[in-house]
């Protein structure tokens, strides 16, 4: 992650006042320093760099696609947490098959296009 | 108290620009891409904030400080963000700090106009060497009429 400026800088992309929702909304969370806050709100600026740069050095493309995230998401123990919230997708026919409402060995369909 | 749904996500237009400026020119994010980011960003501060509390409340705080954030953040295994945190955690606190004492000084201006006036050392030199307004080297200058006790006027001056 790369501070464009030399200067540390004290404004935030992000608005705290977001970020300070999400926040409160964390179940036993009373008091905020606005240290704190501030803290958070940049954390997430980095962490938002961060994840885009692991998934832009692991795929030699030219951009990013939802799957390349999927794969960064799931296969880096560091973003465990995200697991539910960026799955890998599977197609309609996949999904029958896990939830067992298509018989594995019938296999003379081809599988339809990605399910979004 | 309920939230919208959209009050947890962050601005889109804020996401688009922090991961354009992670990467280099040209690249393009797919606008599903975007949004599982924007996604993951809000998830992210609802973990951070989740084990920044736990940290806290096993201190017996019941408020939130920047040392849990950073707590948290090695819990997570982010621990190559604390550097940058701290460099900037450090400015956040000193322009804090700057806007506290400038708040204070006209809190205390204000105050000494209601009382006798307190003059600050400087204003007192000022008086001496019968100056008055011409103190450039001063951010901001209360200057008391003397003339009528009983009618303090004051104007701030700003340097030149």
């Amino acid at each position: 992650m790369d501070v464009k400026s030399s200067k540390p800088p004290v404004a935030t992309g992000l608005p705290m006042s977001r970020v300070k929702i999400i926040m409160k909304s964390s179940p036993d969370v009373d008091h905020i320093s606005p240290d704190a806050l501030f803290a958070m709100t940049k954390a997430t600026e980095l962490f938002v760099a961060h994840l885009s740069n692991e998934t832009f050095k692991n795929n030699d493309k030219k951009g990013i696609e939802y799957c390349e995230l999927a794969n960064v998401v799931n296969n880096d123990d560091i973003f465990g947490f995200l697991q539910e919230v960026i799955p890998h997708k599977i197609t309609v026919r996949e999904y029958w098959k896990l939830i067992g409402k298509v018989d594995e060995d019938d296999d003379s369909e081809k599988s339809s296009s990605e399910s979004e | 108290m309920a939230e919208k749904p959209e009050d947890l996500n962050l601005p889109n237009s804020v996401i688009a620009r922090i991961i354009k400026e992670a990467l280099p020119e040209g690249v393009i994010i797919s606008k599903e891409s975007r949004s599982a980011i924007s996604k993951a960003a809000s998830v992210f501060v609802l973990y951070c904030t989740s084990c920044a509390n736990n940290y806290a409340l096993q201190q017996k705080r019941k408020t939130l400080k920047d040392v849990d954030v950073l707590a948290a953040l090695e819990e997570m295994e982010f621990e190559n963000f604390v550097p940058q945190l701290k460099q900037f955690l450090e400015a956040f606190k000193l322009e804090q700090k700057g806007k506290k004492t400038a708040l204070e000084k006209r809190r205390k201006a204000k105050e000494s106009s209601v009382n006798t006036p307190e003059l600050t050392s400087d204003v007192e030199k000022a008086d001496a060497a019968g100056i008055g307004a011409e103190m450039g080297d001063l951010d901001e200058l209360l200057v008391m009429d003397t003339d009528d006790g009983a009618n303090n006027k004051f104007e701030p001056i700003n340097s030149n």
